[in-house]
């Protein structure tokens, strides 16, 4: 089963560069929380790390890691993996014009967790449905924030819904910036 | 008169710091560790007001009062602790490895505090020492990233809980 997860999120990974019109990728950093499930995740205060990958021009795909870092730092960790698109127009221009400085996703994903079987492998225990009001930057300026982004979880066990937040993420692109297109 | 006069101009003098973008207020995420009982640990929402008086590129001081509100392990509703303190940037200089994180050029001047450390639910007197190895600012803002402090109990010396600020920002509006 575990070899079968990794399979799938390897090959997600992989399919998505088949997509690559406009191909970037970032460093994701930044906060999030997790309210209404405070029997599984106490905690409110984690630090979100990962990758941020753009599929074409308006498509991305983050994959994004959640330690909490209170009471035991780094003690526990979710991922959430999400495909988003871009509502306002273009996410990258694919070229050296910078594009578009301001925009929203709305995207939808799944969010894995040892919630189940805690100290064992991460297992999709919710469905995501996210929504970043307000982005600032592209890859094609090499950076990007991404706040307040609401994102309702729903429990596929018990069938709850509870809503995770990133106050604010940052995007520290490494490919598809200005410097690919000059 | 003489006396009124200086007392007058002393006090201009000393007014003049409120002239200067000197007050702020920040909004942060935060977590802290109880080292007693790991049930009282809690996280969420810091709100602070600063008063920066000067703008010295060593040793700068400012004043500070922190206020936390979020909830514990059991996902009650908490305000574990209130701070008092002064903190002081260290240096500030612009050519260091963090410009990428801004568009425009930002400061980079970390910073060390001491705070008294209020917590309602503990009888002991607690100091909070304090460091904030990335602390970036311009004119109006300071953002601040993984800020952290020990407090420590006066009386007995042992360490009572400590904190992490994953992020601050604060906003000098006048």
């Amino acid at each position: 089963m575990r070899k079968l997860y990794i399979s799938l999120i390897a090959l997600i990974l992989l399919h998505a560069s088949l997509f690559a019109g406009t191909f970037d990728l970032g460093i994701t950093l930044g906060t999030t929380t997790h309210w209404g499930e405070s029997t599984y995740d106490s905690s409110k205060l984690k630090l979100a790390w990962g990758v941020t990958m753009g599929i074409n021009d308006d498509w991305e795909l983050n994959l994004q890691a959640n330690s909490a870092l209170v009471p035991q730092f780094f003690g526990d960790t979710t991922v959430a993996i999400l495909l988003q698109k871009a509502l306002l127009g273009q996410r990258s221009t694919g070229t050296r014009v910078a594009g578009l400085g301001v925009n929203t996703l709305l995207g939808a994903g799944l969010l894995l967790s040892d919630y189940y079987s805690p100290g064992n492998f991460l297992l999709p225990t919710h469905i995501l449905f996210s929504l970043t009001p307000l982005t600032v930057g592209n890859p094609i300026s090499t950076k990007r924030e991404r706040a307040f982004t609401v994102t309702l979880a729903y429990n596929l066990r018990t069938t709850q819904v509870s809503v995770m937040f990133d106050l604010v993420k940052y995007d520290f692109y490494l490919v598809g910036t200005y410097r690919d297109y000059l | 008169m003489k006396r009124f006069l200086i007392v007058v101009l002393l006090l201009l003098f000393l007014a003049f710091p409120l002239v200067a973008k000197s007050f702020g207020y920040g909004i942060g995420m935060y977590g802290q560790r109880v080292i007693a009982t790991e049930q009282d640990s809690s996280s969420g929402v810091e709100l602070s007001f600063v008063y920066q008086p000067w703008l010295l590129p060593v040793g700068n001081p400012s004043v500070h009062i922190k206020g936390a509100m979020g909830s514990d392990m059991q996902g009650s509703f908490t305000f574990p602790y209130v701070e008092l303190g002064v903190s002081v940037d260290l240096f500030r200089i612009i050519k260091h490895p963090f410009n990428f994180f801004a568009n425009n050029i930002v400061a980079y001047d970390p910073a060390f505090s001491l705070a008294y450390h209020f917590d309602r639910d503990s009888t002991s007197h607690l100091m909070s020492v304090g460091f904030s190895p990335f602390k970036l600012s311009q004119k109006d803002f300071w953002y601040e990233f993984f800020a952290f402090y020990v407090a420590i109990d006066v009386g007995t010396g042992a360490v009572d809980n400590w904190g992490i600020n994953l992020v601050r920002y604060t906003y000098f509006f006048k």
